[in-house]
């Protein structure tokens, strides 16, 4: 038992919370091979969507994407792995 | 108590001009935030955006349903030109290069948004203290929580720091923090609202809905912000449902999974309501036994590939490598369960799981009209107080349901239990809000 507060965590307390996580998920997923159901799959005939126009780029949504970037090279972002830390 | 209609009425009016309601706000965020941590960044515009409102009134030009009303902003809705950065380090300066349509929305009516307010680290807490800025502190009383993982807009609400607030709900992320603060939390029917500039916790179970401190100023705004969107493609128009003079209310038997004065109180309270208004009460039980259950399994999977993003290359930094113990043990956890070897096992077990529970919701609402329970099975606990994996995901037990069954859901403060607010829960079928809101004003 522990506070829930945020805090920065080490390589060794990954390893515990994962070995948790999985025995919190083992109890879960056990819980529920009890339900029992028939599936039913419904079809939507009333009240359908009518699409409308699609989403347009524009140079300002440009510049704010290429502002957060940690690598931009001209018209490009430099995808690379630990990017960040340069 | 002045509602927000009213408020515009007189900004309308220049009885009140915005610019003197964003100064208020300011002046309270001033004094107080520092002790509260309410909000994370404040907008720098608000102050000029209410000035060109007062502008146009001044010049008799026609202004929106919400001329100068003071939002705050959960900080997983897209604002663009704002900090959106789930209160992580991850995102820290990630800025938002777009709206989200519920903003969109609110300045289409000249709404001004205020600011960006914490949250439990990219929603995943029920307390508000995973947050990676530090925990918000509830207005009500500073030593405990406000409830999570919309924590800043429930505190941003009851610390009167804005008119009304967003947050977004996937499994109790309105409904909690409104119950522990003692205000207005509605979690609106999956599709009624546009989820577009959500940065997603679950995206099959994820809303976005207003926090306000009545239920006529929720329902002001919801019908605001709902509505068809065509970049959202699970939502869609809702069709007119009358109010009606008389309802079936289902009373859920919550004792075995509640603090005995909170069943009582909602329990007491739904039963004086039912006498005055003539409501005839049915006794009913939800699938309760498997809620938290489904729904982990669920969550876990879905938000560790909704994390996969989150790598580092494009923006922000590596979840992996910056996130606290929550988000991790949800990667970790959902990492280990979505392997190939697993298929079948979790998520297919809880996908089962969801379409029992679908079911169990379809039948119970063709007997009753509206079901009612508590929000939470218990009071806030204080910030910091040692409370294990299981007890933090308890406070979720009687709000996950509705968003696995996909329906609306309203929690409106119900009173007092050691001197801490509780909410009471107020459950419709799908697109049913308005009977939600009929009943809502009802009680209060």
């Amino acid at each position: 038992m522990s506070s829930y507060k945020w805090h920065a965590v080490s390589e060794q307390e990954k390893e515990e919370i994962k070995v948790n996580a999985k025995k919190l998920l083992d109890e879960f997923s056990s819980k529920l091979q009890k339900v029992s159901v028939r599936e039913t799959p419904k079809e939507e005939k009333e009240n359908l969507r009518l699409e409308g126009e699609g989403w347009k780029p524009n140079e300002e949504f440009q510049e704010f994407i290429f502002d957060n970037a940690p690598l931009v090279d001209d018209n490009l972002i430099i995808a690379e792995k630990g990017g960040w830390k340069k | 108590m002045k509602g927000l209609q009213e408020k515009v009425k007189e900004i309308k009016s220049g009885k009140l001009t915005a610019t003197k309601n964003v100064a208020n706000f300011l002046k309270k965020i001033d004094e107080k935030n520092k002790d509260l941590n309410i909000y994370l960044h404040l907008n720098s515009e608000a102050l000029k955006q209410a000035e060109e409102i007062d502008l146009k009134i001044k010049n008799k030009k026609s202004v929106g349903k919400l001329a100068g009303l003071c939002v705050a902003v959960k900080s997983c809705i897209s604002v663009k030109g704002l900090i959106t950065n789930c209160a992580s380090k991850v995102l820290e300066d990630y800025v938002s290069p777009y709206d989200a349509t519920v903003i969109k929305k609110l300045r289409e009516e000249d709404a001004i948004i205020l600011g960006m307010v914490n949250m439990d680290e990219f929603a995943c807490g029920g307390s508000g203290e995973t947050s990676a800025f530090g925990p918000t502190k509830n207005p009500v009383n500073t030593q405990l929580i406000p409830g999570g993982s919309s924590s800043g807009p429930g505190a941003a609400v009851a610390a009167d720091f804005c008119d009304f607030s967003l947050g977004s709900d996937t499994g109790g992320s309105i409904r909690n923090p409104a119950s522990h603060c003692g205000v207005v939390g509605l979690k609106p029917t999956y599709g009624a609202v546009s989820r577009y500039g959500l940065l997603d916790l679950c995206m099959s179970l994820d809303t976005i809905g207003p926090l306000a401190k009545t239920v006529e100023d929720s329902q002001f705004i919801f019908d605001i912000i709902k509505g068809q969107d065509n970049f959202d493609t699970t939502t869609k128009e809702e069709t007119e449902i009358k109010i009606k003079k008389k309802y079936t209310i289902g009373l859920v038997d919550v004792k075995k999974y509640a603090k005995p004065e909170v069943a009582s109180l909602i329990e007491e309270r739904t039963k004086k309501l039912a006498k005055k208004e003539g409501y005839e009460i049915k006794k009913i039980s939800l699938p309760l036994d498997i809620s938290l259950e489904t729904y982990y399994l669920l969550v876990y999977v879905e938000f560790f590939s909704a994390t996969r993003k989150y790598d580092g290359r494009r923006f922000g930094k590596k979840i992996e490598d910056f996130a606290g113990h929550e988000v991790l043990r949800r990667i970790l956890g959902g990492s280990e369960i979505s392997r190939a070897e697993f298929k079948g096992k979790y998520y297919r077990e809880a996908l089962k799981a969801r379409a029992f529970i679908r079911q169990q919701f379809e039948t119970l609402f063709k007997e009753v009209d509206l079901i009612i329970l508590p929000t939470v099975p218990r009071t806030a606990h204080k910030i910091g107080e040692e409370i294990t994996v299981e007890e933090m995901y308890a406070y979720d037990i009687f709000t996950v349901l509705v968003n696995i069954a996909g329906v609306a859901a309203m929690s409106v403060p119900a009173g007092l239990v050691d001197k801490k607010p509780i909410g009471l829960q107020i459950i419709s079928p799908q697109f049913h809000e308005n009977w939600i809101f009929d009943l809502g004003k009802k009680l209060e």
